[in-house]
């Protein structure tokens, strides 16, 4: 689901937490990361949000759970990887 | 000194702040972080390796933007999460360093700054960086 959206922010996973092993998947979630702290959550946004030129809202992150969630917001506000 | 919440930041907002690396402040910076590299404190040396004279080492002369993030934009209510920096040239002892630091995006979603910056010694850049803060 959404294949194209998890390749295209992939790179900017891998990037953020420093691990270019990282493979997303649907379920992946900030426990699943070793970095996947505050401060690096913060950076990760900020990064997709230039990557995918969409504004995203603080009422659009706070109930994502995991990676899936995240993809299904990106394509619903019209990002298509 | 201004002191901003983040929905008064908006991108284009600038800082300015000029320095003296003076020899008393090097020395100093030397001490603190012990870095004794000949470089920064035997002139011969300096020179011997092609420059004017001793060089001040280049993450003092990023630190001074560490000031303007905490003290101006963004402010006291942000913290740091990633700075990066060029050196563009060598900083001398006794030089003035203009820096600006201007806000290039703003997410509000998770409040956070983006911020480029850059110090001039005359009319040469000698460093310039990024870096992305947040607010706490």
């Amino acid at each position: 689901m959404y294949q194209n959206i998890l390749d295209s922010i992939t790179p900017v996973f891998r990037d953020v937490f420093d691990d270019p092993s990282l493979i997303l998947t649907n379920e992946l979630s900030a426990n699943d990361v070793e970095n996947w702290d505050s401060l690096n959550h913060i950076t990760l946004i900020v990064e997709l949000e230039a990557l995918t030129g969409l504004t995203l809202s603080t009422d659009e992150l706070v109930n994502l759970k995991n990676v899936g969630d995240f993809a299904q917001l990106l394509a619903d506000k019209g990002y298509r990887g | 000194m201004d002191s901003y919440s983040f929905a008064e930041l908006s991108v284009g907002m600038t800082s300015k702040r000029s320095y003296l690396f003076s020899e008393q402040r090097v020395e100093t910076f030397s001490s603190l972080v012990e870095d004794k590299a000949p470089v920064h404190v035997d002139e011969s040396f300096a020179i011997g390796q092609g420059f004017e004279g001793r060089i001040v080492h280049g993450l003092f002369v990023q630190a001074i933007v560490s000031g303007m993030l905490g003290n101006e934009i963004p402010g006291p209510e942000s913290v740091i999460n990633s700075i990066s920096m060029k050196m563009h040239r060598p900083v001398l002892i006794g030089q003035l360093v203009n820096y600006q630091v201007e806000i290039t995006a703003v997410t509000p979603s998770v409040a956070a700054v983006s911020l480029s910056f850059s110090g001039m010694v005359d009319e040469m850049i000698v460093m310039s960086g990024k870096a992305l803060c947040s607010f706490l």
